[in-house]
């Protein structure tokens, strides 16, 4: 009903012709206190009607009790004294509960869906590990299947795969896994020369038996060291139609110390290591099944395993690669597979011997006492000599806990030593200087002049700029090496 | 400060209680001084009460603040310090509440000091507006309430003086033909009306003023009536709904049937020949003068 508004401001309002008939009868404005206490409501009930009913006509009066009334007050006053009990069931429905719930609740999920891929990969790694074990004392057989070579899926003889080059039982699962257990394309006629370590010995190879594919396990890019066959010459081991007649010769078997090659802190990386680059070398062929999806607890545990397999040795495959090799790799970090590895190697392949307890680090050749004396060990080179003056005499240490007298039968008193890699100056009393450029295996004396008086006290030196000073406050400096000595000042 | 009744008619025991709580000897108000000022608004308010009424409607009162403003009427300067300390930047943050203006903010203020110091003499006493604070609500609420009467005021006479500029654009200069006979609307309809308007409360009529007259919102009303937005929302619908009822119901009783009664409603409003700027500033005349001392 929009025309009783109108009406009603109309007749509110007044008429033209004569006071409107539902104005009362205009009384007094009520003075500010009034306002004041009606506002604060603190008028008794009686005045404040009269107040409300003097409000009704008088527009002004409205106004100013509209513009006197405070901001917000009731904003002001509002203090809370303490909380209001709240049940336990409404706490369960509190933002930060639910939120807590909500993420527990996902991280459960997140760990059931991650677990359940986990375990084919499981159950798919175990046969290995059960042939890894039975390859301890027995050549575990391989056969493999390559999808990209039609050829190879025929019936063919299947390579003796060396046990050394399957996954250690005393890696663990992980490890094995990621280890990506080396597959072989054997074409149809070719057999492999059995293990590394009959390889030294040149023994024929025992019949290979056909052992189910291992394809089904594969888990990485798998690479295979065409190298390692074509150094098995005699068994004619054919890896590449192409690079059948690039094949470098065979490697030639060392001794045993040639074990001892391999360097005890030199990291074994893994073929999953391998770049993708190595594909494009010859001598590397490269197996790439699509890796199926892995979880990320299976790939946090073979980051776990990898660590752990750069903490060990494997001595069965370490012989095969000299440490300097390594240490020379293209991939410019020690340890990790190359080609240039595999080109440079034949003089240092030695296939280890089989080695019932293989694995452990202490069985191991690498760290004989020979292999850590051989020249191309890298962690034997002789740390810096430590030399140090104690009762006028010149003492070093090579590394070891003995000190020993480097210059006995002195005759003056040492008071000082400087020593820069293996050229060692000493100088003690009357002016004396001695200096070794072989690390204190031979000396020489050095003299200063014949104006050199008192005690050395410092040696500072250089590739060729000397400077000593003694105690008289003489220094003498020499920018041949000690041949000539100018005194510069006192 | 004008003359008063006599203190002797406050018992003695009650004042000094009073006078105590007012706390005014610290501004150098005086107990007999203080109880003139008493019995000044009891015979304002309830003239008519006995002395125990009257004891009541004193306890009632903002003693200390009704204290500190006839302190400073009287021109003591410890009343005048405390206030300033009180008031002084309050004063200019309600005026700014008011005029959401800053400048007329500080000139609505600024004459407000004046009034409050007290410019002008009668009979050699400086007349103070303080003088006219009875206690009955805060100090502090008081000031906010003068300032609104001020305010008021001065935007009335502001807007009578319209410049000849807007009587232009307003159309004063080429005034309209006058209006032509109309048809006057039925006389019954404004009787019923009225009877029913006349029936409502007064609190009823001051809700409906406010929102069709002032156009008032509902928050604004609630908080002049006291009562939630909510509430008034609800009280306009069932206003509207019983005055309808009303309506029909008295243009029936005068004659009409219901259909004529229905029909009566729907007639066009500008018929009604009404002036509502005039009505307004009809009730306008004397407005919040007392206070200035005019009475």
């Amino acid at each position: 009903m929009p025309e009783l508004p109108n009406l009603l401001r109309q007749r509110l309002a007044g008429t033209k012709n004569g006071p409107a008939p539902v104005q009362p009868q205009a009384t007094a404005h009520p003075d500010a206190d009034t306002l004041t206490a009606y506002v604060e409501k603190s008028l008794p009930a009686t005045e404040r009607q009269t107040v409300i009913a003097h409000l009704s006509v008088c527009e002004p009066c409205r106004e100013v009790v509209v513009l006197s009334q405070s901001e917000l007050p009731e904003l002001a006053t509002q203090t809370v004294l303490a909380p209001a009990p709240v049940s336990p069931w409404r706490r369960l429905l509190r933002p930060a509960f639910s939120l807590a719930a909500s993420v527990a609740a996902m991280a459960i999920i997140a760990v059931v869906v991650l677990r359940l891929p986990q375990k084919p990969a499981q159950q798919a790694a175990n046969p290995t590990a059960t042939e890894a074990k039975q390859a301890q004392g027995t050549p575990v057989k391989d056969q493999v299947a390559v999808p990209e070579q039609p050829q190879a899926a025929a019936p063919a003889p299947s390579a003796n795969i060396p046990s050394t080059l399957v996954a250690r039982s005393d890696f663990d699962r992980n490890a094995k896994e990621s280890r990506a257990q080396m597959k072989r394309e054997v074409p149809a006629g070719a057999r492999t020369a059995g293990t590394f370590g009959a390889a030294s010995s040149m023994a024929p190879p025992p019949p290979p038996p056909k052992v189910p594919g291992l394809t089904a396990g594969l888990q990485k890019k798998d690479y295979v060291n065409t190298d390692f066959f074509a150094a098995n010459n005699a068994d004619k081991v054919v890896l590449d139609s192409q690079n059948r007649n690039d094949l470098p010769s065979a490697p030639q078997p060392q001794t045993a110390a040639a074990g001892t090659l391999f360097s005890a802190n030199t990291k074994i990386t893994g073929f999953s290591d391998i770049p993708a680059n190595a594909a494009g070398n010859s001598n590397v062929r490269i197996l790439t099944p699509n890796p199926p999806s892995k979880p990320l607890s299976y790939k946090l545990g073979q980051l776990a395993s990898a660590t752990v397999r750069g903490l060990r040795l494997h001595t069965n495959v370490a012989p095969a690669l000299r440490s300097g090799a390594l240490g020379a790799s293209t991939m410019g970090e020690p340890g990790s597979f190359s080609a240039t590895l595999l080109k440079n190697q034949t003089a240092e392949v030695k296939a280890a011997p089989e080695k019932a307890d293989a694995g452990s680090l202490a069985a191991s050749d690498a760290l004989s006492p020979g292999a850590l004396s051989a020249p191309g060990f890298r962690s034997g080179e002789s740390t810096p000599a430590s030399w140090k003056v104690v009762g006028g005499k010149l003492i070093k240490s090579a590394g070891q806990s003995q000190w020993e007298e480097a210059y006995p039968g002195a005759g003056f008193e040492f008071s000082v030593v400087t020593a820069r890699g293996n050229d060692v100056w000493a100088g003690g009393s009357h002016a004396s200087i001695i200096h070794s450029r072989d690390g204190g295996q031979t000396w020489e004396t050095v003299r200063l002049g014949e104006a050199a008086t008192g005690s050395i006290v410092s040696i500072m030196a250089g590739t060729l700029n000397v400077q000593v000073r003694t105690s008289d406050n003489q220094l003498w400096s020499s920018t041949d090496a000690g041949k000539t000595w100018s005194l510069r000042g006192e | 400060m004008s003359p008063g009744p006599r203190p002797a008619e406050v018992p003695v025991l009650s004042l000094q209680a009073l006078y105590e709580k007012s706390g005014g000897e610290r501004y150098g108000l005086t107990l007999q001084a203080f109880g003139v000022v008493l019995e000044q608004v009891a015979v304002k308010y309830v003239p008519q009460a006995t002395q125990q009424q009257r004891l009541e409607f004193w306890r009632d009162l903002k003693l200390e603040e009704l204290a500190l403003a006839r302190a400073c009427a009287a021109g003591h300067d410890a009343a005048w310090q405390a206030f300033l300390t009180r008031f002084r930047e309050k004063l200019y943050d309600i005026a700014r509440g008011i005029t959401k203006e800053d400048s007329s903010a500080r000139d609505l203020a600024d004459s407000l000091y004046a009034d409050l110091y007290g410019t002008s003499e009668r009979d050699g006493c400086r007349v103070s507006r303080l003088n006219f604070y009875m206690g009955r609500g805060s100090l502090e609420g008081w000031l906010r309430t003068v300032l609104a009467q001020e305010f008021v005021n001065r935007y009335r006479k502001t807007k009578r003086l319209v410049s000849l500029e807007e009587q232009a654009e307003d159309g004063v200069q080429f005034s309209a033909a006058p209006a032509g006979p109309v048809s006057p609307l039925d006389s019954r309809l404004g009787a019923a009306l009225d009877e029913a308007l006349g029936q409502l409360s007064g609190e009823d009529r001051l809700v409906l003023a406010s929102y069709y007259l002032d156009d008032r919102t509902l928050t604004e009303i609630g908080r002049v009536v006291g009562v939630h937005e909510s509430t008034i929302s609800r009280r306009l619908e069932k206003l509207l709904k019983t005055l309808r009822k009303q309506v029909l119901a008295g243009l029936v009783s005068r004659g009409m049937n219901r259909g004529q009664a229905e029909e009566a409603l729907e007639a066009d409003v500008r018929y009604l020949q009404v002036d509502v700027t005039k009505k307004l500033q009809e009730n306008r005349p004397a407005a919040f003068q007392q206070d200035k001392g005019s009475d």
